[in-house]
């Protein structure tokens, strides 16, 4: 999990003081103010050197270790609050058959937990004390209901689980019936223990925003009787898809958001991924988890080439491809052949198998790119939409040239009219072909439709370079 | 758990069902009654069209104000509801995707008196 981190540099951590360089401790504490994780870890750090819990403890020759420390105690504060707010949330769902009660218990356990554990360090056995204080909470709540109390005193840690309920969690918070931005915050909370505020901070939107959405969500599901289970099997395909559509938005938006531009947020391409493994670990028999757990591992394998030094994205054919980490890229692509063996063919083995050719590749001229149309051919047979048929124009290009790719691009001019991307293929194409004129119609076009600044700065300099 | 169905034909499918021969027609209503049937429906009724429709508006303390037409002037309009039983809402969906003349359904659960 860590090796996300590793390979992006210091500009990706998040939430600690470390991504800005202990020197800037000043801003870190204050930053601490309003992130209690990062509190959490810059309290915990100065409790492990030995130091006293007191305000701006001097910046010493310790800021290294403090920063290593603080990033550490951060690490190990998600590891638990990931190995144990799902499960607990699963249980008290099962106690309480109140999917908004249980979650929002779990919720606060974590809150107390962010409030305390700095300023009295991480208890021996966080998982027991999590547990403890959330059922607490719990029977705060149900004072009223014997039955229910006599459930919740019932109920013992280590929470026996078998099989592992979070499998009914996850599927809960993915109900095609929630809004797509709720399914991901409800994901993030229930299953990975995240706080609200980190979810708003990640996702850009302010807190009262954010927790007003999960309010509705948590009472749609109450309240539209959405049921704490596992899909019926017949359902289980449209379903699952549902799950993975969520994971891989979530993956998106860490990985895309993960530039030197955002270094204060909670790194989302790594909750996506370990939430990934959970749900490869939960269904065994399925091979598509596996093959979107491929498809984030190689992307983020290559993840050191995807920014030059002035933090602008490098395309994929200019990359330098000795940053890529051969030993990960390794990896992915066995859980991917892993996933082959299953033989049930899904988008997300495919969209992976695309990446795996290009990351087999020397360079981006000797791409295997017959195979790479072969696999748009067989994504296009799965999911025949416009989009996945504009990225296999540019394939088109490589195996029959810019002519008959331009031809395919413009039979989509009609459901594409409005959309950046296929104006910058239209482009790029037109260019390849020497009408140079009618690329920078089309270059402007998609510059006047996309507002992402990285895409921006991208085709302006294609426009300037001219 | 009780859900109200509203069942809102698109323009396309005004459109189809205007163009269907007397035998088709009857064909569809007995789907219609064979799936009424087959999901112990009790209640279930059609609707004129919204040009039917006459709006009541209670304004402040003035009279209430009648006016011609839908309270919502939209492309689609309900062409009628069923409530139905089932278990949970995935039940509920799933009955409704067999809804034989398709169109756009909405489902909404029925509030129940309170029992705790």
């Amino acid at each position: 999990m860590a090796t996300a981190r590793d390979h992006r540099g210091p500009a990706s951590h998040g939430g600690a003081p470390t991504l800005t360089g202990a020197a800037d401790d000043r801003a870190a504490e204050d930053r601490a103010v309003e992130d209690p994780a990062a509190a959490l870890s810059a309290a915990a750090a100065r409790a492990r050197l030995g130091e006293a819990d007191s305000e701006r403890s001097s910046p010493s020759g310790n800021e290294e270790r403090l920063a290593v420390h603080a990033e550490q105690s951060r690490q190990a504060v998600v590891v638990v609050f990931r190995e144990e707010a799902g499960r607990l949330t699963s249980a008290l769902m099962r106690v309480l058959g109140d999917f908004s009660q249980a979650e929002e218990v779990v919720q606060d356990a974590v809150l107390v937990a962010l409030e305390r554990w700095p300023r009295d360090g991480i208890p021996d056995q966080p998982g027991a004390w999590l547990f403890t204080v959330a059922r607490r909470r719990a029977l705060d709540l149900v004072r009223r209901q014997s039955r229910y109390r006599e459930k919740l005193m019932q109920l013992e840690y280590p929470l026996s689980q078998e099989p592992d309920d979070r499998l009914r969690l996850i599927f809960t918070c993915c109900h095609p019936a929630l809004a797509r931005e709720a399914q991901v915050g409800l994901t993030l909370r229930a299953v990975c223990g995240l706080t609200t505020a980190e979810i708003a901070r990640a996702f850009l939107v302010s807190e009262a925003t954010l927790a007003k959405r999960l309010l509705r969500a948590r009472k749609k599901i109450v309240e539209a009787g959405i049921r704490y289970r596992l899909p019926e099997p017949e359902d289980l395909d449209e379903r699952l898809r549902e799950v993975l559509a969520v994971l891989y938005l979530l993956f998106n938006e860490g990985y895309l958001s993960s530039g030197p531009g955002a270094p204060t947020r909670r790194d989302l391409a790594d909750d996506a991924a370990w939430l990934c493994g959970l749900l490869v670990k939960l269904l065994p028999g399925e091979p598509e988890p596996l093959g979107l757990l491929a498809l984030m591992r190689l992307h983020l394998a290559r993840a050191a080439s995807r920014f030059d030094e002035q933090g602008q994205i490098v395309l994929l054919q200019d990359q330098d491809r000795t940053l890529w980490d051969r030993q990960a890229l390794g990896q992915a692509q066995a859980l991917l052949a892993a996933a082959a063996r299953g033989r049930k063919p899904g988008p997300f083995q495919l969209q992976a198998a695309i990446v795996a050719v290009h990351a087999e590749a020397a360079s981006w001229s000797e791409t295997d790119w017959p195979q790479v149309l072969g696999l748009y051919d067989a994504m296009l047979r799965m999911t025949p939409t416009a989009v996945v048929r504009l990225n296999r124009a540019v394939a088109v290009r490589h195996v029959h040239g810019p002519a008959a790719a331009l031809e395919e691009v413009e039979a989509l001019a009609e459901p594409l009219g409005g959309y950046y991307l296929w104006h910058a293929v239209r482009g790029e194409l037109l260019r390849a072909l020497g009408r140079e004129a009618q690329a920078m119609a089309a270059d402007r076009q998609a510059l006047a439709l996309t507002q992402n600044a990285a895409e921006r700065t991208l085709l302006e300099r294609r426009l300037g370079a001219v | 758990m009780k859900y109200m169905l509203m069942f809102c034909p698109t323009e396309d499918d005004a459109e189809r069902f205007e163009q269907m021969s007397e035998a088709e027609r009857v064909r569809l209503s007995g789907e219609v009654f064979a799936w009424l049937q087959a999901h112990k429906v009790t209640s279930f009724s059609r609707l004129q069209p919204p040009s039917s429709a006459t709006t009541i508006r209670f304004n402040g303390e003035s009279a209430p104000l009648v006016t011609d037409g839908p309270f919502i002037e939209a492309k689609e309009s309900i062409g009628g509801f069923a409530v139905i039983d089932a278990e949970d809402l995935d039940t509920a969906l799933k009955m409704a995707k067999t809804w034989p003349p398709r169109g756009i359904i909405e489902v909404r659960p029925v509030m129940e008196a309170p029992q705790r």
